[in-house]
């Protein structure tokens, strides 16, 4: 169930990050350093996936052991470690908030804010 | 005897041409003298403009990815309970964020001060338009300098290395330095020897206060 659960909600959201990325847009144009920017543009753009890939896997797995934690905590009557392991539950899914809806709006702010040469 | 004439010759202009005339000499207004260093300058600008924009692109790409790879390194951090790498991870995101912010925010403005904070360039003739070419060049590749600077600096918060902002600062400073030298130094030093600058006036144009014609 967990499982099923973390790849429904994750996956729209994953979904949504990529639409709204920063990388969607295109490369850098024209100019001298088109092709140049273009290449450190699709680099990005792979690494950017390679990182969301990467983020998955590791809030799956600590998902994993943190309800493992509370499962042993429970059966061994730890309310403590119980309580421990749902608040690490609930901040993974916080910082996944953060990396696939914040992190792209936050880009996207940096991306409005790029300024024009000013000389 | 008399002489055949070329009153043929207008009577056939007069018929054929229909009243034409020469047009007047050219006046001097309408030809204005190259601008050659300025033309130059421009292109050059171009060039600088282009690469700042690929800086800036490359700044909110590095600047993404280190955002997203400290949140990767918190995660994988907070997996594992290590608590002192989630503080240090969360503070390298937020140093992204502001060194961002500085690159976007605080360096134009800088830049353009940079840039109007040298006065017209005394003189004339070549090695004013040379002063002034040389002086718009350092600013505008101080400005990429920066710019770079910056680049690097966020390229090395995101792998964990070491903030060279304040190599952005030095380079405020030496451009400062190379604009004075090049916009006011070597022209005024120019005249100096050259003893002034009334051989480049045009008629009329007036004689500036630095360059009184010697007898």
């Amino acid at each position: 169930m967990p499982f099923s659960l973390i790849s429904n909600v994750l996956q729209p959201v994953l979904e949504r990050s990529f639409a709204v990325g920063l990388f969607q847009a295109g490369g850098g144009g024209g100019g001298v350093f088109g092709p140049i920017l273009d290449q450190i543009t699709g680099y990005a753009r792979d690494l950017w996936g390679v990182f969301v890939g990467l983020i998955i896997i590791a809030a799956t797995l600590g998902m994993i052991v943190a309800v493992l934690r509370g499962a042993g905590g429970m059966l061994i009557g730890g309310s403590k470690e119980t309580t421990v392991a749902i608040i690490s539950v609930v901040g993974i899914v916080l910082l996944v908030v953060v990396a696939f809806v914040a992190i792209p709006q936050l880009s996207k702010m940096i991306t409005d804010l790029k300024p024009a040469a000013p000389f | 005897m008399h002489c055949v004439g070329f009153d043929w010759f207008r009577v056939a202009w007069t018929h054929f041409s229909k009243g034409w005339r020469l047009p007047p000499p050219a006046e001097a207004g309408r030809f204005p003298p190259p601008r050659i260093m300025s033309d130059a300058l421009q292109i050059l600008l171009n060039v600088l403009r282009q690469a700042w924009g690929a800086l800036t692109i490359f700044i909110i790409s590095a600047g993404s990815l280190a955002m997203l790879a400290k949140t990767l390194t918190t995660l994988g951090a907070s997996t594992i309970g290590a608590r002192f790498v989630v503080w240090e991870s969360l503070a390298s995101l937020l140093a992204v964020i502001v060194l961002v912010l500085v690159a976007f925010v605080g360096i134009p403005p800088i830049v353009r001060a940079v840039a109007t904070s040298i006065p017209g360039s005394p003189g004339c003739g070549p090695i004013t338009e040379l002063g002034t070419f040389a002086s718009g060049l350092i600013a505008a590749i101080a400005g990429v300098r920066m710019v770079l600077a910056v680049a690097r600096t966020i390229g090395g918060a995101a792998i964990g290395g070491m903030a060279e902002v304040s190599q952005a600062l030095i380079e405020v400073v030496e451009a400062l330095f190379g604009m004075l030298l090049a916009g006011i130094a070597i022209p005024l030093v120019a005249m100096f020897f050259t003893g002034g600058c009334t051989q480049y006036q045009l008629p009329g144009s007036g004689s500036p206060f630095w360059a009184t014609p010697t007898p």
